[in-house]
């Protein structure tokens, strides 16, 4: 078995240009900087191996962004996420963080996001973070646009979002409100 | 009422950048790697990941904990095989059953709870779910032979840990026994056309030892067995209580109906899985090989679980640590 690999400067331009957004969907689905670590290489890695020709840099950021929800799947599945790693902020794991990750662990919106299940979390961080429509979620996590509908909804009353002022917002992006109760 | 602001979570989340520890280490492995198809056999593994080394080194040390506590001990006769290294060096055992503590009376050792997890059965009037997952154009059973089949599907962890291995083979031998495998990353990115490929069964399949621990992330790996209802379970499958489509999942109409038949299901595999030996051929970088077989068998209390779990809802059947033991026999 012996796999073209992917250049070095193809590598780093896919880092440089989606590096951030593969690490900050780890950091949301996985809550432990060094599992994020982990699965954000494995995910460049699985880049250099992989032969998609990919069209252009929106059709990489799609497929990183599969392999990453696949890539933390899997680590969940394992053994090795068994492990508890807390971001207190007075312990040694803490203070090797870098300051803006530091300030995300110890804010409230971060915990508040932490309380919710993975499949919510992620809703949220593609929706609210990324700006996925619900359409380009269902897409993206091969999902039915009603189920993200009910994550989105559901994970916003758990949040104690304003539904009020969130359904204002989706009216005002698209012309009609997307979130109904069930 | 306390509100959760996302703007917040989009600015702070916006300041955090990709960390320059990991874009290194990305290329560091992927240097590695280019070094290694150059030149296989000086440079392999020469730069350890930080992830598979953290994981690598987990299995060594438990393994070593074992090895040390057979030495001390002095008197376990088994997992043997994780120390009977050749002459070259050569060795390689499963790491649940180096990490397995030996069972009682010569029962090979009693799983480690990750071992393994049961994913899930199916159940058909004929056996054509066996056939579809072949990919077979024509069901090997004719309507009239109709009756209940089975499908089991497990969760294994079937990591190895040795010296000097290049590659590992993994078979089941027995009718109706496979390993599905499904690749995580499948999915045709969004906005493509074409259908995603289909998930495969197969009797063997080869990886790479350097690439266990990659595989396990890229590649989802079951071991499903296939098998004709016996009398009990039948009985469970065409009891009354169940939806009127069998492979309904459960609800609260047809829980009982649904317990019973997944108890007897269960117990049939325990019966079946015996009977499908998992061997496991290791080819080491000097050219030479070696082969174990590992049996899954029910545990010597396998009825009393099984009772526990049809008394308690509770219990489920998951954990296959409770009901299940390995064995290990090696051939030369």
């Amino acid at each position: 078995m012996n796999l073209k690999l992917r250049s070095d400067d193809y590598l780093e331009h896919a880092m440089d240009t989606w590096g951030a957004l593969v690490y900050r969907l780890a950091l949301n689905q996985t809550h432990s900087k060094s599992d994020a670590d982990d699965v954000t290489q494995d995910v460049f890695l699985n880049l250099l191996k992989d032969s998609t020709e990919f069209r252009n840099d929106e059709h990489l950021k799609a497929w990183l962004i599969h392999v990453t929800i696949n890539c933390c799947r899997a680590l969940r599945r394992s053994v090795w996420s068994s492990r508890v790693e807390t971001a207190d902020s007075s312990s040694s794991t803490f203070s090797n963080l870098q300051a803006p990750t530091q300030k995300l662990f110890t804010s409230d919106v971060w915990e508040a996001v932490q309380r919710l299940p993975q499949t919510m979390r992620l809703v949220v961080h593609l929706h609210y973070f990324e700006g996925y429509s619900i359409e380009e979620i269902a897409r993206t996590t091969q999902s039915k646009s009603s189920t993200v509908k009910t994550r989105l909804h559901r994970a916003r009353k758990k949040l104690k979002l304003d539904l009020e002022q969130e359904a204002e917002r989706e009216k005002d992006k698209h012309g009609r409100l997307l979130l109904t109760d069930e | 009422m306390k509100k959760t602001n996302m703007d917040d979570y989009c600015s702070l989340m916006s300041d955090v950048d990709l960390p320059d520890d990991v874009r290194h280490s990305v290329l560091g492995e992927a240097a590695r790697l280019r070094n290694e198809r150059r030149d296989p056999l000086t440079s392999a593994s020469a730069v350890a990941r930080r992830r598979p080394l953290l994981r690598g080194l987990a299995i060594s040390t438990c393994a070593l904990a074992l090895a040390i506590a057979f030495a001390i001990g002095g008197v376990l006769p088994s997992p043997s095989s994780f120390v009977d290294s050749d002459k070259a060096g050569n060795s390689f055992t499963l790491a649940a059953y180096a990490a397995g503590e030996p069972g009682k009376e010569g029962q090979g050792v009693s799983l480690k709870r990750d071992f393994g997890t049961l994913a899930g059965f199916g159940w058909s009037d004929n056996n054509d779910i066996e056939s579809a997952y072949l990919q077979e154009d024509h069901p090997s059973s004719s309507p009239e032979d109709t009756k209940g089949f089975a499908s089991t599907h497990l969760f294994l962890d079937l990591t190895c840990v040795g010296k000097n291995v290049e590659t590992l083979t993994y078979a089941i031998e027995g009718d109706g026994a496979y390993f599905y495998q499904e690749n995580w990353n499948y999915g045709p990115p969004p906005n493509t056309t074409g259908p995603a490929p289909k998930p495969q069964v197969q009797k063997s399949f080869t990886i790479s030892y350097d690439e266990q621990t990659k595989d396990k992330i890229a590649t989802q790996r079951q071991l499903y067995l296939f098998f004709p209802l016996d009398e009990k379970a039948l009985e469970a499958y065409n009891a009354k209580g169940g939806p009127s489509s069998r492979n309904l999942p459960a609800t609260s109409t047809n829980e009982d109906w649904f317990k019973r038949l997944e108890a007897e299901t269960f117990r049939q595999f325990a019966e079946e899985i015996v009977e499908r030996p998992i061997t496991l051929t290791a080819t080491f970088k000097d050219g030479s090989t070696q082969t174990k077989t590992y049996l899954i068998s029910p545990t010597n209390d396998f009825e009393q679980q099984m009772e526990n779990y049809r008394s308690s809802p509770e219990e489920n059947l998951r954990d296959l640590a409770s009901y299940f033991t390995l064995t290990e026999i090696v051939k030369e």
